[in-house]
This record gives C-alpha cells, sequence and structure tokens, in this order.
C-alpha cells in the first residue's frame, strides 16, 4: 500500500464510514470494527455483508477486486490497479 | 510561431482590459509592457536605462518578473503560481503551468497521484471538472488533519462532487455521494 493510495482510500473509509465503526490503518491494511455490541445482535452478519459489499463498490478499482469471508467471520476486500498497487480492508467481527 | 491574440475577436475584451492594466502600470518599464501583451522588445533604451541586450543574463529587471518576463509571486518563478497570480494576467501565454511527469496534470497544474488519477477516471472527474470544482469552491474548502498528520484540503460543490489535494496540490482523490462514488452530473 503507497503512501499516496493510503491517503486516499482513508479519506474515503472516512466518508463512507457510519457512525460508531472504527477505522484503523496499519502499514500494509485497513481493519474497520463495526460499533461495540453489534455483533451480539441476530441481523449482525447480514448487517457486516451488506457494508462489505457498499464499501467494496465504492473505493475498489475496476482492475481486480475480491472480497473473501475468513473462517473467523470476518470479511477482507483485495483491490489493485493495474500497476500491481493496491490495498486491503479488513472487516472485524467486533 | 505565435498566435496572434488581438486578431481573435472572441477575446478582444479581455486583451483590451489586458492593454488598459499594463498601459496603467507605472512599475513596468516600455520591455515589460510589450512582453506582458505578447509583443518582442524594442532596441532602444527605455526610461529605466535597461534594454534586454543590456540586461545580464539570468538578473531580473523587475521584482515581480522572473528572467524571462513571467509575473511571479514567489522566488521559485517555475513553482505553481496561486490562482490569484494566474488571474491577473488572463490569458498571458507563458503563465500556462507545465505539465508535470508521473500521472499527470490538469490544465490548471494540479498533478495526480496514481490513486486520484485512477479514481478520477472510473469516476468521470474529467481534468477541466477537477479543475473547476477547485477552483469555484476556494472559499469553502475545508482542511483536515489525519493521524499521521498529514493535511488535506477537501473541495466540495453544491452537488457534492469532491475534490480532495494534498499539502503539494496533489490530488489524492475525487468522489461524490452518488453510488461508486461517481461525477453528478448538473440536473
Amino acid at each position: 500500500m503507497t503512501p499516496d493510495i493510503a491517503q486516499g482510500v482513508s479519506v474515503e473509509l472516512k466518508f463512507l464510514l457510519k457512525p460508531e465503526w472504527t477505522l484503523i490503518q496499519e502499514p500494509d491494511r485497513f481493519r474497520i470494527k463495526p460499533p461495540p455490541g453489534s455483533s451480539a445482535q441476530p441481523d449482525f452478519h447480514q448487517l457486516l455483508r451488506d457494508e462489505v459489499w457498499r464499501i467494496a463498490q465504492f473505493v475498489a478499482y475496476l482492475h481486480f477486486v475480491s472480497i473473501a469471508r475468513n473462517d473467523d467471520g470476518s470479511f477482507t476486500i483485495v483491490s489493485k490497479m493495474e500497476s500491481g498497487n493496491g490495498f486491503a480492508i479488513v472487516f472485524e467481527t467486533g | 510561431m505565435r498566435p496572434d491574440y488581438d486578431a481573435i475577436e472572441a477575446l478582444s475584451p479581455e486583451r483590451e482590459a489586458l492593454w488598459a492594466r499594463v498601459d496603467k502600470a507605472t512599475f513596468l518599464t516600455q520591455n515589460e509592457k510589450r512582453a506582458a501583451v505578447g509583443y518582442g522588445p524594442v532596441e532602444v533604451s527605455d526610461s529605466e536605462g535597461l534594454t534586454p541586450s543590456h540586461d545580464h543574463a539570468g538578473q531580473k529587471f523587475n521584482p515581480h518578473h522572473d528572467a524571462l518576463g513571467r509575473f511571479t509571486f514567489s522566488p521559485n518563478p517555475d513553482a505553481a503560481q496561486p490562482a490569484q497570480g494566474r488571474r491577473l494576467f488572463g490569458r498571458f501565454p507563458t503563465a500556462k503551468p507545465p505539465k508535470g511527469p508521473g500521472f499527470g496534470a490538469t490544465p490548471k497544474g494540479l498533478q495526480f497521484t496514481e490513486h486520484g488519477r485512477s479514481n478520477a477516471t472510473q469516476r468521470n472527474f474529467s481534468e477541466q471538472r477537477i479543475d473547476a470544482i477547485v477552483e469555484n469552491n476556494a472559499k469553502s474548502r475545508i482542511g483536515k488533519v489525519d493521524e499521521y498528520g498529514k493535511k488535506t484540503w477537501e473541495y466540495t460543490d453544491a452537488r457534492g462532487n469532491t475534490v480532495v489535494l494534498n499539502e503539494q496540490g496533489g490530488i489524492v482523490t475525487v468522489f461524490s455521494p452518488a453510488p461508486k462514488g461517481i461525477y453528478i452530473e448538473k440536473p
């Protein structure tokens, strides 16, 4: 994740995230955490899935995007430009 | 070969205004006035006793001009000029900012980052639209500093189309509130 990509994606994620969702920036990826206690709600997984889809549609580059569901229930979006530069976002479950 | 701006009818009001402004400028020499309206120097001494042939190479003959006779507010005449400075001479031929390397620049000289260029293309923000958003919303721009101390300026038009610049004037990203961040046209 180049500094320019990190700055650009960070600005967009801050614009997109709903209140109480938390954005954490690390050198190689972003982490997004849902509001505290929300994972106990019965419809949480659908809520998380909807957020992953909404944000992926907005921030992903046209060249390449993948959305993976991890073993722990979290999701990872990876997107790259034609140059190979890109970013990763992990949506955590709580 | 240079275009004759005075022969272009559509430019005549601006050319007349430029001529009037230049004529009233008491701090300019005759040759500087000629350069400002696109004419070459004359080989006679002006009131300040300086002609191009007597001028030492690289030496400024006016503190407000660089060695090529271009108007400048900054110590570095090749640096991007402030918008106010560019407006002063309107279509002054040498005031056009150069195209930079990397991921290109808008006609007004805003440099793209790789991310900015990619998103501008896929979100339908043309270079002209980006320049217009920045120029028309400068008074309402919002400055932000992120958790790493990096400063950005956000320019947003009435429809929500947003251009984000970094401290160097580079285009960090562009987006709108529409799905996929696509540019919102005038209704």
